[in-house]
């Protein structure tokens, strides 16, 4: 065994993504388990939302679901204080506080200090670390929403939501890391009647198609915020030629927040949800060590099984050349203390005509 | 906010070693792990998505459609990253030069599995034969030097004289045990029509496993490797005079234990009428770091945070100017030392709340944040020593 010191040269940390796609269907979210997949809570802040039913150990979580009214929203007589709360409290961690000590709102377009208006009403989705991981990756992430004025039939007509040029354009004014717009788009790809109300102040233009501001999506965090006024019709975002129902009986979602409690609204707008699906990102950070065995290198071995009756035993004559199998790399500190090995799928033979550089790779 | 270095004392790293209990339990070729039972699904006979017998190793997709399912990829780039599932070739031929996305599977799925080697030598001495026998002898010759290496635990693992007959070898996956199965801990059933026949045990704390009921109470019926996860079974001798078919119609033993597990034995009607048991307990570590953080008498009474000091008497906004001055006005540090009165203010004393403890490195940049459940009252006479674990 020999050692040799590795160079400045001889080390090199790389960063690999690895990415899932995450498709979330929206009968897993609302339908195909008769809500034995949601769980609320006895707080009534949130509901969580599992792909199968919670009392299973199988079933994973995948996001929470809430809502959240700010104190200048919508006067509200039921959770009144707790949908104050959960707006303050999401702001707060992921807005942050202006000069004053202020909890900053979610801004439609992110210029905190610019025109752009503020959302009052919104729902919140944190997404479960298990799909989000290290970060949603930028421009994958896409929402399609339900927008039937009917109640009973909400995926006839539909809108697609998502952070369209998000990968270039983000921002960064966050405490909880980088964020992006999200916009609505029709759903039905320009053909018939447009879902949008074209002469909305919230329409766009981004990437030359017209789009309307619906929410902010936290990459980071994992974290999405829906303005409420996406199943408003008639609130200066949503046309669809009739009053959206947006409870069983009919009622509208201005008057529903109000009156309707966390878990109730929650159920509602999750059956509007016809389909989520991004991809994530895990950063997978690794050093590459290359060791270099030279011609004249790693040629012996003091292996108790090199010599036999004090001889070589891969040499029959003295002008042999000296032969080894390399079957493993050591790596060391500066003490000379062994640190972790590298084996070899197959020994490789190594003798004076020969030179390699092995790669070690060592991934945390 | 104060720094405070940690001395040589007020760190310590620990090992906490578990040993989860593992079951499996094999019928007519079905493998029940842990005592679970298979959930049929809307897409499969088993809502994990992955067949019966194994476990899945993520437990993602569970009950989801083939497109549904969440699966993992890369984008191909120069430092030539790919899954192990793709051949080198594949990576070569099958993708553009970088951009393209290279995708995976989920739905990993892991399980025990059974080989009978008949004979050792079968390589040697028939190497055209049959491919499983060829193969399962591979398997068996590739431990070789492993099996030889344990020999300072027992005489039993001399592979020259014990593995060249018969042998049953049993391959468990470390996703099982973790880094080795705990010594004493294993447990070898064997069922004929639900009654135990035969049981084998570990009890010698050294590989060795010895029958302890049955017809060969005391006889070494083969051995454990502990690190590799592997089983040895050799011996021959009937446990069972009953003829069951198992590779053929023969009387039950110890190399026939587990048949039907991942092995491609054929299920027949007599096989229906021996189970096993195998149970053991895995090994597995945990490294925690413990820190001593510091609060000593008389110091961290004291806050930077703005709320420290009393807004009544002078605001931060207040301040005089001049064309050759700035001067803040004077503020006072907020009294809020408990009393029995409400008529008249308690002696002043410097109290703060510990609510958090910032780790960081010897740069100074931030590592790790501890929250405290509630916030600690700091007097002047007070000291604390908070116990910070790090999981690492």
């Amino acid at each position: 065994m020999t050692y040799k010191p590795l160079n400045a040269s001889d080390t090199v940390s790389t960063r690999t993504l690895l990415h899932e796609a995450i498709p979330l269907t929206g009968t897993i979210v609302s339908g195909t388990y008769s809500d034995e997949n949601i769980k609320n809570f006895a707080h009534g802040m949130f509901q969580s939302v599992y792909d199968y039913p919670y009392l299973s150990s199988s079933a994973n979580h995948i996001f929470d679901l809430t809502l959240g009214v700010h104190a200048q929203g919508l006067a509200t007589s039921v959770q009144t204080s707790k949908k104050k709360n959960i707006y303050n409290q999401m702001a707060q961690v992921l807005m942050g506080y202006d000069a004053t000590g202020s909890v900053q709102k979610f801004d439609e377009d992110g210029d905190l200090l610019g025109s752009g208006q503020k959302l009052n009403e919104v729902f919140i989705v944190p997404f479960s670390r298990l799909l989000s991981k290290d970060e949603i990756k930028k421009e994958t992430f896409e929402l399609t929403l339900g927008v039937m004025p009917s109640y009973f039939d909400p995926m006839e007509r539909t809108l697609v939501i998502s952070d369209y040029g998000a990968s270039t354009e983000y921002r960064v004014n966050s405490p909880v890391g980088e964020y992006g717009i999200l916009y609505a788009r029709d759903g039905r790809l320009n053909t018939g009647s447009s879902n949008l109300d074209a002469s909305s102040t919230h329409k766009v233009s981004v990437g030359g198609v017209d789009s309307w501001y619906a929410g902010l999506l936290f990459y980071q965090a994992g974290v999405m915020v829906l303005t409420a006024s996406l199943l408003q019709n008639g609130g200066d975002l949503l046309d669809v030629g009739a009053t959206l129902e947006f409870e069983r009986d009919g009622t509208t979602i201005d008057a529903s927040i109000p009156t309707t409690s966390i878990s109730g609204a929650a159920d509602d707008f999750r059956r509007r949800i016809k389909n989520i699906q991004f991809n994530n990102t895990t950063e997978l950070n690794s050093t590459v060590y290359f060791c270099r065995a030279n011609h004249n290198e790693f040629n012996y071995s003091s292996n108790p099984t090199y010599v036999n009756e004090s001889k070589v035993r891969v040499k029959t004559q003295a002008t042999d050349d000296p032969v080894s199998y390399i079957t493993t790399v050591g790596l060391y500190n500066d003490n000379n203390e062994l640190m972790g090995t590298a084996k070899l799928s197959e020994p490789l033979k190594k003798n004076p005509s020969t030179e390699y550089t092995i790669r070690v790779r060592l991934d945390y | 906010m104060s720094y405070y270095k940690f001395k040589q004392n007020d760190i310590f790293i620990n090992t906490i070693e578990a040993n989860p209990d593992v079951k499996f339990y094999i019928q007519s070729g079905s493998i029940y792990i842990n005592d679970t039972n298979y959930i049929s699904g809307a897409y499969s006979d088993n809502i994990t998505g992955v067949p019966k017998n194994f476990i899945s190793v993520y437990e993602y997709n569970i009950n989801r459609d083939e497109d549904q399912r969440i699966y993992p990829f890369i984008v191909k780039g120069g430092q030539k990253n790919t899954f192990k599932n793709l051949s080198k070739t594949d990576w070569n031929t099958q993708f553009n030069y970088s951009g393209n996305q290279i995708t995976s599977s989920y739905n990993l799925s892991s399980s025990i599995t059974r080989y009978l080697v008949a004979n050792v030598n079968t390589v040697t001495t028939h190497p055209l034969g049959n491919r499983t026998d060829r193969l399962n002898s591979f398997f068996l010759r590739s431990l070789k030097n492993v099996i030889n290496h344990y020999r300072y635990m027992s005489p039993h693992y001399d592979f020259d004289e014990y593995y060249t007959g018969p042998t049953n070898l049993i391959s468990i996956p470390s996703l099982f045990y973790g880094s080795s199965i705990k010594k004493g801990s294993v447990s070898l059933k064997y069922y004929i029509s639900g009654t135990l026949a035969a049981e084998a045990v570990d009890s010698r704390f050294n590989g060795e496993l010895v029958q302890v009921s049955g017809s060969t109470v005391g006889s070494i019926v083969g051995t454990v490797l502990y690190n590799e996860g592997i089983l040895l079974l050799t011996s021959s001798a009937a446990i069972d005079s009953t003829a069951i078919d198992y590779e053929s119609s023969v009387e039950s033993s110890w190399i026939r234990f587990g048949f039907g597990a991942n092995d491609g034995g054929t299920i027949a009607n007599t096989t229906l009428s021996a189970s096993y048991s195998i149970d053991f307990k895995g090994t597995s570590h945990l490294q925690t770091m413990t820190m001593m953080a510091k609060a000593p008498v008389s110091q961290l009474n004291h806050s930077n945070n703005p709320t420290y000091l009393s807004n009544s008497v002078g605001s931060l906004k207040n301040v005089s100017t001049g064309s050759y001055e700035y001067t803040e006005g004077r503020r006072y540090i907020k009294n809020i030392v408990s009393a029995s009165y409400t008529d008249e203010p308690p002696p002043f004393a410097k109290e703060t709340y510990i609510s958090k403890i910032i780790l960081y490195d010897k740069d100074r940049n931030p590592i790790g944040v501890a929250k405290l459940a509630t916030p600690i009252r700091k007097t002047t006479e007070r000291e604390f020593i908070f116990k910070l674990k790090l999981d690492l």
